[in-house]
């Protein structure tokens, strides 16, 4: 009776799994994984060498190559804008490290940075984790994301650089800034569509046709986001685990069930498939064409004014994921 | 010194989102099989056909049924001892305990909420094998029944003969409903709670019925885990844990009513799940709930109602099938009714029912299964790591798809040669004929290849 007694003071004290815990805690400790993430996880600015006024090009001829830059969006506006990637080396392999990004219109224009781009941990609670995840050959364990500003609209170049054996990897990359006029997707601040998802019930019961995660996840397919938003806050992730065609798009739909399990009385979880009758070459749902949306997976974290608090593109780790939903709490 | 290469930045954006390529994330699935699913149901079919000729010649007198040997193991004595039986019983009432506190205080999420697990996972499949295994050993652990023997009256009633097993064959198929159909497992508060009332309504049955008496034919779970048992090479025999033959403990079972029921809810609800994961049912699902929701029904409701229609066709084809076989056998005379060859017979389906569970249930023991390790290290999530594996991840390269599929073929023929031998023997007491004996076993035969091809094509559908 003591133990009952104890187990229910527990839960009234607010146990559950709402304490605050390592993120990095369910990566592989094999070859030091974990370590490296969650070093990866804390980068400061002073860790990078500063720009001194020189040219990206320079910044980067100071530096040691070999690695690839894999960006896990590619909608970026003049700005604040997420900047989310992986860095791969030429074996293919995921790289960590703290790493920080430098930008510049050009490589010989004057570099910008360094910015920080903490490790976000992708690898979930081991109850949350889909078949998909666990079959990984090369665990995505942890994707980089910083917080870059664009000044004007156009190419840009980008210079990732990761700590590595005491020296540091730079890889380059290039994205294209548009006007955020320009930028059809609903943004921060906007209402959201009031789109119908798919879910168990509009599929008559035929769960794999919503959802390729293996096993699915019923419990993010409850309920229509027409019939919750401006009621109650939602999180309306975009995602496909099978037919995701990026090697760093991540586990975001488990994550997602990891945070359902964490604030499920306080928001409404929906995950929503990305292409018709899950066939890339049909094209995508209808959700995702009211929300224009041509690439995946896309978080939208939408208050219960019905207002979007956070959107979110390409992979995002559980941190980034959290930091989301709380915008709307 | 350190080696420094250019960095060249003006390359094209490495925009991984989105490449014309195919899936990244695509699993392995069974693949390269050295000869088609389907051939697998004409082989087994064969291997069936194979031993009822080497039956029918080979084995001329019954060798089961007239009881069997029994040899105390090793320390039986101990294991078998009241003692043992009374620790067991406490394990038994404290899980129960754990997992009715873990569904209401732990996480509403069942995937991360130690009760489903441990009920649909490590109680429901897992007893299955431990049972055909090592024996009896729910009756130990039984947490209904340790409660059950405390509880001041052993019986206020007696026992309705009619009754049966029909209450288990009941209790199966509503829990089975919980399980397929009614969407409760993902809720593990309202899962519990349904535990929680079947505890209360055990409970009130035991001090009716008796302890004892309610055990053997109405507890659902313990009549289900006996009847696995029976398999097992391991009986308990006046308090001494001892070997016997596989299978010859099946001879011995009572046909009471209800037992025939109980097999065909058994084996129906197994043919059911199966179905259900392949592409013809959940087509067909679509088009009743179609059906369902014209006559009125809410689509939320629709699917739920859906599942139950597939669920008690499940059963009743299995009941007509094995009645089919049945009026076969009674077809060849021998004067012998229908009811009781049919009762004669049950027993052999048993194994049958093994066989369905352990291929159906196999990999879902086996990896899903390995969820109950980091569960139980934090039953109640409350974020504790009681046995250091709250972080242990599902080990998916256990077993890989072809040697998965392998298994379950070899359990399904193996498990209806089972069948085919209890059959036999039984024929052989029933039928003073020899001949006869054999001719109305060519109806057995029809049924096994049966059961058999229908456990493979579900299966191979749920591998589709």
């Amino acid at each position: 009776m003591a133990v009952i007694a104890a187990v229910i003071a527990l839960a009234g004290c607010g146990g559950g799994s709402s304490g605050e815990k390592d993120t990095a805690r369910n990566v592989p400790e094999s070859g030091g994984l974990r370590e490296k993430v969650r070093e990866a996880g804390a980068p400061a600015a002073s860790d990078f060498p500063a720009v001194d006024g020189r040219s990206l090009q320079q910044v980067a001829d100071s530096m040691q190559g070999g690695p690839e830059v894999g960006l896990a969006g590619q909608t970026f506006t003049t700005g604040d804008n997420r900047l989310a990637f992986g860095v791969i080396d030429p074996q293919g392999k995921f790289v960590y490290g703290k790493t920080a990004v430098y930008i510049a219109p050009n490589p010989s224009a004057k570099a910008q940075g360094p910015f920080p781009a903490p490790a976000d941990v992708l690898v979930t609670d081991p109850a949350f984790k889909s078949r998909q995840a666990a079959a990984e050959g090369d665990l995505f364990a942890a994707v980089y994301g910083a917080d870059v500003k664009f000044s004007k609209p156009g190419n840009w170049s980008v210079l990732t650089v990761t700590q590595s054996n005491g020296g540091m990897l730079a890889a380059p990359t290039q994205v294209k800034v548009i006007k955020p006029s320009q930028d059809d997707i609903p943004a921060v601040g906007d209402a959201a569509p009031k789109v119908e998802t798919d879910t168990v019930a509009s599929a008559k019961g035929d769960e794999e046709s919503i959802d390729t995660r293996i096993p699915t996840a019923p419990e993010l397919h409850q309920e229509s986001f027409a019939d919750v938003v401006g009621k109650k806050p939602v999180a309306l992730l975009f995602a496909t685990p099978q037919l995701c065609q990026s090697r760093v798009c991540g586990p975001v739909t488990d994550i997602e069930l990891q945070m359902k399990a964490k604030y499920g009385k306080d928001m409404t979880f929906i995950h929503q498939e990305v292409y018709k009758d899950n066939d890339p070459n049909k094209g995508l749902r209808p959700p995702l064409e009211a929300f224009n949306l041509k690439s995946e997976p896309w978080l939208f974290v939408v208050g219960a004014d019905g207002k979007i608090t956070q959107r979110l593109e390409g992979s995002f780790g559980i941190k980034t994921f959290e930091n989301a939903i709380k915008t709307a709490l | 010194m350190r080696r420094r290469s250019a960095v060249p930045l003006l390359i094209a954006a490495s925009l991984l989102a989105l490449p014309a390529t195919a899936s990244a994330h695509g699993l392995v699935q069974r693949s390269n099989l050295p000869i088609p699913e389907w051939l697998f149901g004409w082989a087994a079919a064969i291997v069936l056909v194979i031993s009822f000729v080497a039956l029918a010649a080979l084995w001329p007198k019954p060798r089961m049924e007239a009881g069997h040997s029994f040899k105390p193991i090793p320390g039986g004595a101990l294991i078998g001892s009241r003692a043992v039986e009374v620790v067991c019983g406490a394990i038994g009432v404290a899980l129960l305990v754990i997992v009715l506190l873990a569904g209401y205080v732990g996480s509403g999420v069942a995937l991360d909420n130690f009760a489903p697990t441990f009920i649909l996972i490590t109680f429901w499949v897992g007893l299955v094998f431990a049972s055909a295994i090592f024996g009896d050993v729910f009756r130990a652990f039984s947490p209904w029944r340790a409660i059950g023997r405390l509880l001041p009256s052993q019986g206020l009633r007696p026992y309705p003969e009619k009754l049966g097993r029909w209450p288990a064959a009941l209790g199966l198929l509503i829990f089975t409903w919980i399980e397929l159909c009614s969407g409760w497992g993902e809720d593990p508060a309202l899962l519990v709670t349904a535990a929680l009332g079947y505890t209360i309504l055990t409970l009130v049955a035991q001090v009716v019925f008796g302890v004892e008496t309610w055990t053997r034919y109405g507890e659902t779970f313990a009549v289900y885990f006996n009847l696995f048992s029976r398999i097992s090479p391991f009986e308990t025999r006046d308090r001494v844990v001892g070997v016997r033959p596989p299978l010859s403990g099946l001879p011995q079972l009572d046909p009471v009513p209800g037992t025939v029921g109980l097999l065909c809810v058994m084996i129906g609800t197994v043919t059911f799940d199966g179905l259900s994961q392949g592409r013809l049912w959940k087509d067909l699902a679509v088009d009743l709930t179609d059906v369902v929701t014209s006559i009125g029904i809410p689509i939320t409701e629709a699917p739920r109602i859906v599942s139950t229609i597939g669920l008690l066709l499940g059963v009743a084809v299995v009941a007509l099938f094995y009645r089919a076989g049945i009026a076969g056998a009674h077809s060849v005379g021998g004067g012998l009714s229908s009811e009781r060859l049919r009762r004669a017979f049950v027993h052999s389906l048993v194994p049958i029912a093994m066989v369905y569970v352990a291929a159906h249930y196999l990999t879902f023991l086996l990896f899903e299964g390995q969820a109950i390790r980091y569960l139980a290290s934090d039953p109640f999530g409350q974020g504790w790591d009681l046995f250091g594996t709250a972080s242990a991840a599902i080990d998916y390269s256990l077993l890989s798809q072809n040697g998965a599929w392998y298994a379950q073929v070899a359990f399904v023929v193996l498990g209806h040669v089972a069948a085919l031998i209890l059959a036999h023997d039984r024929a052989l007491v029933l039928y003073d004929n020899a001949k006869l004996a054999v001719r109305s076993q060519y109806w057995m035969l029809a049924i096994m290849v049966g059961f058999t091809t229908l456990a493979l094509w579900l299966l191979a559908q749920a591998g589709t």
